[in-house]
């Protein structure tokens, strides 16, 4: 009896904790948890900004700086160029599917559910049912001999004040960042998830890539949580009309495709 | 406040360009042309990565039956803007608006569906709202 109970008490305090290692973790416990949804359209970005369209003072959207082939290094930018010439053969509106990875899963417009658990924040992308593994409970990377290759990399995490820092490294080069643009497996990411209240998130993300890249990438992105939505699933592969057929088109784009 | 907002615009500037709508561009489609096409829906497809509606038009000259697919945003998308997969049955009369394919093919992007009863339900397309926009798709 007397041994049961002391392993109960060990148990007990294995599980207080573990739970400290993540119930403690910033100052005013905001919460990560939840579902979470890019919220970087003009009307929420001018309502942050207390502006609407009418207001006077709002000015337009400026047209976007494209963010493109530029950066690339020379030997990346004969990769980038080769990969445009090989899409340039298919038909508009053709589209493959795959998995976005990082970091381009972060800009896909679906939302994704981010679950606690003892030493791990644990994000679920409702694209392709991806997920991320957050390490909180240890502060190095793998080592390079574990370190396979993967769409997601390998993360690890900490608060700093109300700011969640992410630091992923371990990609391969099957995915892109974006915008085409082709990355090496030397890419690696630093996320600063920072509270703006409760509900709502910014998201700076650093891409470097000393081999891909002449300068490290920089975007931001708001997320807001959406209490109400449930995860559902986004399987591309599910029915897609839209993939190239051996000519390059649309390969069940139209009705008599269909059967 | 200014300073606040131009911040958001710079991040604007640089969010967008690594931003891309979910699957495809909608470039194949003519957003100058929206038409209308009434008729009988015969499936609609109410699955990733994109809805489509299969919808079978007479034409009132010769009478022959030609089968439309118009392709929709996803049930995901759809979802959270009030569709079900019972938006559309088999069977029930619909005049869409479409923006159709610049191709000539019987084909085009769903941007609103008026049931036989003229309640119009937004399909909220890309192309149907200000593409300047990053954001939900």
């Amino acid at each position: 009896m007397a041994k049961k109970i002391s392993l109960n008490c060990f148990l007990l305090f294995i599980f207080l904790f573990d739970y400290s290692a993540y119930a403690q973790l910033n100052e005013n416990n905001f919460d990560l948890s939840g579902v979470w949804m890019n919220d970087n359209t003009l009307d929420e970005r001018l309502k942050r900004a207390g502006l609407t369209r009418l207001d006077p003072n709002a000015p337009n959207a400026p047209p976007p700086q494209a963010v493109g082939a530029e950066i690339l290094t020379d030997e990346y930018r004969l990769i980038y160029d080769r990969e445009q010439e090989r899409l340039s053969q298919l038909a508009v509106g053709t589209a493959a599917c795959g998995w976005q990875g990082m970091p381009r899963i972060m800009t896909y417009p679906y939302p994704f559910e981010i679950l606690l658990s003892p030493g791990r924040v644990t994000i679920i992308y409702e694209t392709e049912s991806q997920v991320r593994r957050v390490y909180l409970d240890r502060n190095e990377h793998l080592p390079f001999d574990e370190l396979d290759p993967s769409y997601q990399g390998d993360s690890i995490g900490w608060w700093e004040g109300d700011t969640f820092v992410i630091d992923t490294v371990g990609f391969n080069t099957i995915t892109t960042v974006g915008r085409g643009l082709p990355h090496s497996e030397e890419m690696y990411i630093v996320e600063r998830w920072q509270f703006i209240d409760e509900d709502t998130v910014n998201v700076e993300m650093v891409i470097s890539d000393p081999l891909a890249f002449r300068e490290p990438l920089v975007q931001e992105i708001v997320y807001s949580k959406r209490p109400s939505w449930r995860i559902r699933e986004y399987h591309c592969e599910e029915n897609n009309r839209d993939a190239p057929d051996e000519d390059g088109q649309r390969a069940g784009g139209l009705a008599e495709n269909l059967n | 406040m200014m300073k606040t907002f131009l911040k958001y615009i710079i991040y604007f500037a640089i969010c967008l360009p690594l931003t891309s709508i979910a699957h495809h561009s909608f470039e194949m489609f003519d957003r100058g042309n929206p038409i209308n096409i009434s008729g009988e829906v015969r499936e609609f497809q109410w699955v990733n990565p994109h809805t489509w509606i299969q919808l079978l038009v007479t034409d009132e000259q010769s009478g022959e039956v030609i089968e439309w697919s118009i392709e929709g945003r996803s049930p995901n998308v759809l979802v959270r803007r009030d569709w079900t997969r019972n938006t559309l049955v088999p069977g029930e009369k619909v005049t869409l608006t479409i923006y159709p394919l610049r191709n000539g093919d019987p084909g085009g992007a769903i941007i609103t569906v008026e049931k036989a009863d003229g309640t119009i339900i937004n399909a909220d397309t890309p192309t149907a709202v200000d593409t300047a926009e990053e954001g939900p798709r």
